[in-house]
């Protein structure tokens, strides 16, 4: 099964953050790359569901700054969730290659 | 950032901490913390409040959702059950809704009426920084005048001895009370709030300029900058900048600026400001052009300066204080004053000042009337809570069975409460959506009603709309939760066997609500009535001057010598009108009532120090004055044309009789005191009120004058429209030069308690809506309480008793609660509303016969309110609720 838009906004912003990726980067990340600023409970429940998919496996890590002393969740990609990504990837530009340029008027 | 007071909503965060408990992820609280913190840093704490909110209220949902989709089951079941309920009370269901849904808006009403008056002269940038500076003077130790007004040097020294001050600006009215301006030839104004400002006023305050330049529109001598109202007015579509006006047909000042109208919650307005090196100008400073900015005595401007943030103010003005005192101390010894100054936060003053020459003295806002209706809104709000508590619980008897089936059934306790809990949330969720409409509906209509912007967007600028958010969370949550917590608890035992009669701890609290709602009822209809004796005093007291079917004219000149066009044909045109059989006379004085005294002067009796003067207010009059306003004269006689020496006579009022120490009115006639340096010869003593009821009298003196302020026409009340046509064609004949500006003497006086009648209104409008959700309240209890003694009544029926004893057994039980709460709401009345009447000079007296009434009024509203349920229960066949026992 191809991963939703969403699906793959989340995984990329995850892939983009490397070992930093926690719930107020990876909301930070997903704003820089698509001007879209979610609130955290919605961030959290599709970091749920890709976590429930095996997409993404989580590590506990410690508290920061500013914090309240509440821990942070830290996010990477499982080798199922790359090769989701690469899949759809794939996907996607052969679907685009067989439109042309000129098919849509710019508006 | 590790600051106290910047810390997340506590509410708020709470909520979010259950919500990871159940969703065992705690890292989401951190993470909003964070962003919690960011936006604090950078947009500020109530910013980051807001934000914060929505985090929480969205995720909220989301979780709620999140649970409903493996709880489906379970919610559509309570849904129905929900339902269900509503649809077999549609009474009770009704009255929840109702009482629910008025209390809420007319707490945000009066919540945002209250935010309002609150936004006073805040939008200024550092404006809680500004302060205004308030003139106490002293002689001889007593303080004899407080003003909003102070000295010129003030603000100067204070800019050059202190580096906390970081600026100051000064306005000024004096000698433009009276002001005209022409624009060309054909175009005559008169603005009544003109200013010359410095030209740091345009700076320090945020009133911005549509056209010019604020750093230098007002830099030069003869400069103008009017308002964007007063430019539509006079010049049109045309740009009235580079334009010339002229002054009372003297000095052509050149309009450099139009600015912003003065939005109205500014307790400074205007329509034309003059620049600050026209003073010498227009206050005859030719002499010595340096008294704008040294003098010493001239108490005449309204004194603002700007402090750098966290400056200790009340350190500042000590400092100040006792620095004048060290260089001008032998300066006031010799002359037996003393000044002080007083830096009063701009802010405070729209709600807390109350001092003589304020700029706007009749739309000052009253503190203690806002505290009062901050009580009201939160009564109003409590009443609608506890009404909802106390029908729901009074209905534990009815839903005992249901519960006790339940729970046999195998529902646990917690399934209960969310079940009763989601009810309250359908009706709660409706009543919230009603409340919205009639709150947008109502808005507009209050506005204009009380003279109030009322706008959302005042409420959301002050931090304190998020406390307010909160409380109002918490209550209408506990609201909900009280009533399925108990009704949840029954023992199914215990009520399946029919041995739950009476659970007495409910009746108690049940009781003690009641009380409180019947004591909120009666407080504030104690409380309307005494506002509105005290406006009825105010407005029906006999002023000892006949202010009726007085018309009044504007004539220009008032401390200065009127122009001579004028002088020469006042006379004539007073002959003229007074031939008109309208019109039963005509005179002219330097003020009538309800309008300020601009003179002041210095008095003593004659054989006295000089030391011992006081200042005393004085009114320029004519021969006509006193017969004609049918002043009672206390003591000796009218200034008449037949003694040459009037020219020198004064008469004077029984306030300054007192205060220059003669027993009575009869012994102080012909004898001498000084003003001026002249000496004056007491021909007579009257006695009227020249100011509204509000302020104190102050001494005053009359002395024949030929300058003129205002030109008085008493007129018969008949052919009114067409003799003022025709007085306006008369003049315009004789002043062709002069504004015909007129008011009617009786309604500009009465004007003054425009603020009052508003309160008034507003108190008696929620008191109504209070006490209408208590009938609501009282309407469901009584109803459940006669179902509830249905067997009793039967029993005492078939025993014979008639329907008139059960309807006096049934009542009794509400009215001696009625007399309960009336003595709990008495002395708390009595002690607020006399704080109350403080603000009023002259008050009338609380006495015993309004708590009487109140407490009659509440009486009778609760008799008609059970009525109906009384007399039900009293007609009901005992069969009926017999036959099955």
């Amino acid at each position: 099964m191809s991963l939703t838009m969403t699906e793959q906004i989340y995984l990329i912003a995850i892939w983009h953050l490397k070992e930093s990726a926690y719930g107020v980067k990876i909301r930070e990340k997903i704003l820089e790359l698509t001007g879209k600023s979610m609130v955290f409970g919605t961030l959290y429940n599709n970091l749920d569901t890709l976590v429930k998919k095996g997409y993404v496996e989580t590590h506990k890590g410690s508290s920061g700054p500013n914090r309240g002393g509440n821990i942070r969740i830290f996010y990477s990609l499982t080798k199922e969730g790359e090769k989701a990504l690469q899949e759809s990837r794939e996907l996607q530009s052969s679907l685009w290659d067989s439109v042309p340029e000129s098919a849509f008027i710019k508006m | 950032m590790s600051d106290k007071t910047l810390k997340p909503p506590r509410l708020a965060r709470w909520l979010f901490k259950r919500m990871s408990k159940y969703q065992e992820n705690y890292a989401i609280v951190g993470d909003v913390e964070e962003v919690f913190f960011m936006i604090c840093r950078e947009e500020g704490h109530t910013k980051a409040a807001m934000w914060y909110w929505h985090q929480c209220l969205v995720s909220l949902v989301l979780y709620w959702l999140s649970l409903s989709k493996w709880r489906a089951a379970m919610l559509k079941s309570y849904f129905i059950i929900a339902f269900r309920t509503y649809f077999r009370n549609k009474g009770i269901t009704l009255v929840n809704i109702a009482g629910l849904t008025i209390g809420m808006s007319a707490f945000f009403i009066i919540v945002l009426y209250i935010s309002y008056e609150r936004s006073f002269d805040k939008g200024h940038e550092n404006s809680e920084n500004i302060y205004r500076l308030q003139y106490n003077l002293y002689k001889e130790g007593q303080q004899l005048r407080t003003l909003a007004t102070t000295v010129p040097v003030a603000a100067t020294f204070m800019k050059e001895n202190y580096a906390e001050v970081i600026d100051y600006a000064r306005a000024t009215r004096d000698f433009l009370e009276y002001a005209a301006f022409s624009h060309g030839t054909d175009v005559t104004f008169r603005a009544s709030r003109i200013f010359v400002v410095t030209p740091s006023f345009l700076t320090m305050f945020n009133f911005p300029l549509l056209k010019g330049d604020s750093k230098t529109a007002l830099s030069g001598p003869l400069q103008a900058v009017i308002s964007q109202s007063l430019a539509q007015k006079y010049f049109g579509g045309e740009n009235p900048v580079g334009k010339v006006i002229t002054y009372n047909n003297r000095y052509d000042f050149k309009i450099t600026g139009v600015s912003e109208d003065v939005p109205s919650n500014s307790h400074f307005k205007f329509d034309v400001l003059l620049s600050y090196k026209s003073l010498s100008y227009i206050a005859h400073l030719e002499e010595d052009s340096t008294r704008g900015e040294m003098d010493w005595q001239w108490a005449g401007f309204y004194t603002y300066i700007s402090l750098k943030p966290g400056t200790d103010s009340q350190k500042l003005q000590e400092k100040f204080n006792a620095q004048l005192a060290a260089e001008r101390g032998k300066d006031w010894e010799k002359n037996h004053y003393r000044q002080e100054f007083v830096l009063q936060p701009l802010e405070d003053i729209h709600l807390f000042s109350n001092l003589a020459e304020e700029v706007e003295p009749d739309e000052q806002g009253d503190g203690n009337a806002v505290k009062m209706l901050s009580l009201i809104a939160i009564f109003v709000l409590v009443l609608a809570w506890v009404n909802y508590i106390n029908i729901s619980t009074a209905r534990a008897m009815e839903r005992a069975k249901e519960v006790g089936v339940r729970k046999v059934s195998g529902a646990h306790r917690k399934e209960l409460v969310k079940q009763f809990f989601f009810e309250y949330l359908g009706i709660i969720g409706i009543s919230i959506i009603l409340t919205a409409l009639l709150v947008l509906e109502i808005k507009p209509y209050f506005s204009r009603f009380s003279g109030a912007e009322l706008s959302f967007h005042l409420l959301f600028q002050s931090p304190f709309w998020i406390k307010l958010a909160e409380v109002f969370l918490a209550g209408t949550f506990l609201a909900g939760i009280y009533p399925a917590l108990i009704l949840s608890s029954f023992k199914p035992i215990v009520v399946l066997k029919g041995r739950l009669t009476k659970s007495i701890k409910g009746i108690r609290l049940r009781r003690f609500l009641v009380v409180c709602q019947l004591a909120i009822s009666v407080a504030l209809i104690a409380g309307t009535i005494i506002v509105f004796l005290q406006i009825s005093f105010m407005l029906n007291k006999d002023l000892g001057i006949d202010i009726d079917q007085t018309l009044v004219v504007h004539a220009p000149g008032m401390n200065m010598a009127p122009p001579p066009v004028f002088s020469n044909n006042l006379d004539a045109f007073r002959e003229e009108v007074v031939r008109h059989p309208r019109v039963l006379g005509v005179t002219s004085a330097t003020s009538v009532p309800g309008e300020e005294i601009l003179w002041e002067k210095f008095i003593w009796k004659k054989e006295d120090h000089p030391s011992l003067a006081f200042q005393i207010r004085v009114i320029g009059i004519d021969y006509d004055f006193i017969p004609l306003f049918g002043v009672n004269l206390l003591a000796g006689r009218n200034f008449a044309e037949s003694f040459a020496t009037d020219n020198q006579a004064i008469i004077l009022n029984e306030t300054a009789i007192r205060e220059l120490g003669y027993e009575d009115s009869e012994k102080a006639v012909h004898r001498k005191v000084s003003m001026w340096g002249e000496d004056w010869n007491i021909i007579g003593v009257l006695d009227y009120y020249q100011h509204p009821l509000k302020t104190a009298q102050v001494p005053r003196a009359y002395i024949l004058s030929g300058n003129r302020g205002y030109v008085a026409l008493k007129l018969d009340p008949e052919e009114l429209h067409q003799t003022m046509a025709w007085i306006k064609k008369k003049w315009e004949e004789y002043f062709p030069s002069i504004p015909y500006d007129y008011f009617f003497l009786d309604e500009s006086f009465n004007r003054h308690y425009r603020n009052e009648q508003m309160f008034g209104k507003i108190f008696g409008l929620f008191s109504g809506l209070t006490i209408f959700i208590a009938c609501l309240g009282l309407f469901a209890l009584a109803s459940h309480n006669s179902v509830q003694r249905s067997k009793e009544i039967g029993i005492r029926k078939a025993f014979g008793a008639s329907v008139r004893n059960i309807y006096v057994l049934l009542s009794e039980e509400f009215l001696r609660l009625v007399l309960f709460a009336s003595v709990f709401a008495i002395p708390f009345t009595y002690f607020q509303m006399n704080k109350w009447l403080q603000n009023f000079a002259f008050r009338t007296h609380i006495e015993w016969w309004i708590f009487a009434a109140a407490w009659l009024i509440v009486s009778v509203v609760v008799l008609l309110t059970i009525s109906y349920q009384t007399f039900k229960a009293a007609l009901a066949n005992p069969v009926d609720a017999l036959r099955y026992e």
